[in-house]
């Protein structure tokens, strides 16, 4: 009994870390300094990348890449040239950079579009459209929005199975996306 | 432990000598199994695959191409061509495979990776071979022995090692590594078969028969540009690549001399292929893999080097490669390119985002303009006004 009292704290904290309550309208902060305003309610499922779900990963899932340095790949272990982010590189290879990344993941016949300059946070910002058929082979279809920053990559990417869930939530994503607050 | 190790290398001996029965037989015309026999679990599985592919995302369903791909099968199958169905997925995987009831799959990758149709008879004659020698079949038989066997040895290692305390977990092992030894060595046999006799199905039909050496001879060369390439040669379920060049070399030297006709119907090929040629590029370029897409557009330019799209791949996979001697290569690849009757305009795009990363305003600005001429529209038009705006 003894035994099992001094085991529960460290059993609801790291349940605790493995998926905790983002609740709306309060400012979460995403790294050291960007502050977004969620407008629904998340699960925050990891923090390194932050990353928050509604129904899952495998049907939704926003990752927040902040502070991405020069020859740091957006997976941590992941090396090589076309994993890793350049602070030379232009929007378009920071498309093609995400573009990889998510193959690397076992997604399959990832496709972007409408690459167009968007403000991030105030910031000149980039973004553009993402779809792909998932490894469980769900046609997804997502949104990435990104800047460069003192040499530095922010980075925000959502991605929903495009049934549903990609049209029932992308309004909200959008205005999550655009109340990033930076410093 | 060698006590264990001498078993297991009579085990071994014992299956390689043809302890478990093999026997081939050839399908006969028209054959569908009766659900009752050995191989129903196969067909049952098979025929679940089949119905999931009827409605797969990625199933291609364009009449053209469906018909001139089952017409190239078709005429490989000869007798057979009713009980074989083709499927076109839109995969950028070089692969193409048969299953034991009649379902052939034939992968976009392959097809754009095909030189000519001779090729691609090649890759058909080896999977049809596979479904007329019933390869399927006789692997699981010999699944499911092997299988057998290899139980009956553990029990024996384990009652040993029961009987003098010692632990028998690795002589276990070591005989199911065995195991997976031989049934690996039997499939490549398989594959041999189906080299040899889809080489002599191919050949029949006036095919040039050095076309089939040429493909394993690509493999090569893009297996050693991929870094991510390895192979354990004992538990490989095909022989090497450099062994089916081998192999095939020696089977042309043999037919050649049989008549002087060969043909590899290259423009029939290529008029069926080009419609989706832009497409598969792009889908090439996507798998996020430059070093080996550098090897297959290189080639293909090589082959084809009026095709402005392979070219262009070519430029793209060295500018996403993202090294710096390979913007010079990739410069001369979309020049190349735009110098193609069929040059696509994202080739202008291109040399822009060298020219910008290096620094180049003016050479920047003139490429992403000559861009944005020849494609107005383009979804990305407001990202370039942006570069434009910033030189």
């Amino acid at each position: 009994m003894v035994r099992f009292l001094l085991v529960l704290p460290l059993v609801l904290a790291l349940s605790g870390c493995a998926t905790a309550l983002v609740a709306p309208d309060r400012p979460a902060e995403i790294g050291n300094d960007v502050t977004v305003m969620p407008q629904r309610a998340w699960n925050r499922i990891t923090n390194d990348p932050e990353a928050w779900t509604t129904q899952g990963p495998q049907i939704d899932l926003i990752r927040f890449f902040s502070g991405i340095r020069s020859g740091d790949a957006l997976l941590a272990g992941v090396r090589g040239s076309r994993f890793d982010f350049d602070a030379k590189m232009l929007p378009n290879d920071i498309q093609d950079l995400v573009i990889a990344t998510l193959q690397l993941e076992g997604n399959k016949a990832v496709r972007a579009d409408n690459l167009a300059p968007c403000p991030f946070g105030g910031d000149k910002g980039f973004c553009f459209d993402l779809a792909f058929v998932s490894a469980d082979d769900l046609e997804m279809k997502g949104l990435a929005i990104a800047r460069k920053h003192d040499g530095r990559l922010d980075l925000f990417l959502f991605q929903a199975a495009s049934e549903y869930y990609y049209g029932e939530m992308i309004s909200d994503v959008r205005k999550l996306f655009a109340s990033a607050q930076t410093q | 432990m060698r006590r264990r190790i001498a078993a297991a290398l009579c085990c071994a001996a014992w299956l390689s000598a043809g302890g478990v029965a093999q026997g081939q037989g050839t399908l006969p015309p028209g054959y569908s199994s009766d659900m009752s026999g050995e191989e129903a679990g196969i067909w049952m599985l098979t025929d679940k695959q089949e119905a999931a592919t009827k409605t797969a995302p990625n199933l291609v369903r364009d009449e053209k191409l469906n018909a001139y791909v089952s017409g190239v099968i078709c005429r490989l199958a000869g007798e057979y061509c009713p009980s074989i169905r083709v499927y076109i997925l839109d995969t950028p995987n070089w692969n193409a495979f048969a299953s034991p009831n009649g379902m052939v799959v034939v992968n976009t990758g392959l097809l754009l990776q095909m030189k000519n149709e001779a090729q691609f008879a090649f890759v058909l004659g080896h999977e049809i071979t596979h479904y007329l020698h019933r390869h399927s079949l006789e692997e699981l038989r010999k699944q499911v022995n092997t299988a057998g066997l290899v139980n009956i040895y553990a029990l024996a290692m384990f009652g040993v090692g029961v009987a003098v305390g010692d632990d028998p977990s690795g002589a276990i092992s070591l005989g199911q590594d065995l195991g997976r030894f031989w049934i690996s060595a039997f499939s490549r046999d398989e594959e041999r078969d189906a080299d040899r006799s889809g080489f002599a199905r191919v050949t029949s039909l006036g095919y040039a028969p050095n076309e089939a050496s040429a493909i394993w001879t690509d493999m090569v060369a893009q297996n050693k540009a991929d870094p991510r390439y390895s192979r354990i040669v004992f538990l490989d379920t095909h022989p090497s690549p450099e062994e089916r060049v081998e192999n095939n070399v020696k089977w042309a030297a043999e037919a050649l001399p049989s008549r002087s006709d060969w043909a590899t119907n290259e423009d029939a090929y290529h008029a069926a292929m080009a419609p989706f040629l832009r497409r598969w590029v792009e889908e090439e370029l996507a798998l996020a893999h430059p070093d080996r897409s550098i090897v297959i557009f290189r080639r293909l330019a090589q082959n084809m080097p009026s095709q402005g799209l392979y070219h262009f791949g070519l430029g793209e996979a060295y500018r996403k490669r993202h090294q710096k001697p390979d913007e010079a290569s990739a410069e001369k690849a979309y020049r190349a390119a735009l110098a193609c009757p069929d040059a696509p305009p994202e080739a202008w795009r291109g040399l822009g985002l060298l020219a910008m990363r290096a620094g180049e305003s003016a050479k920047a600005k003139d490429a992403f303009t000559n861009y944005q001429a020849k494609l107005p529209n383009a979804s990305d038009k407001a990202m370039i006004d942006f570069y434009l705006s910033q030189l």
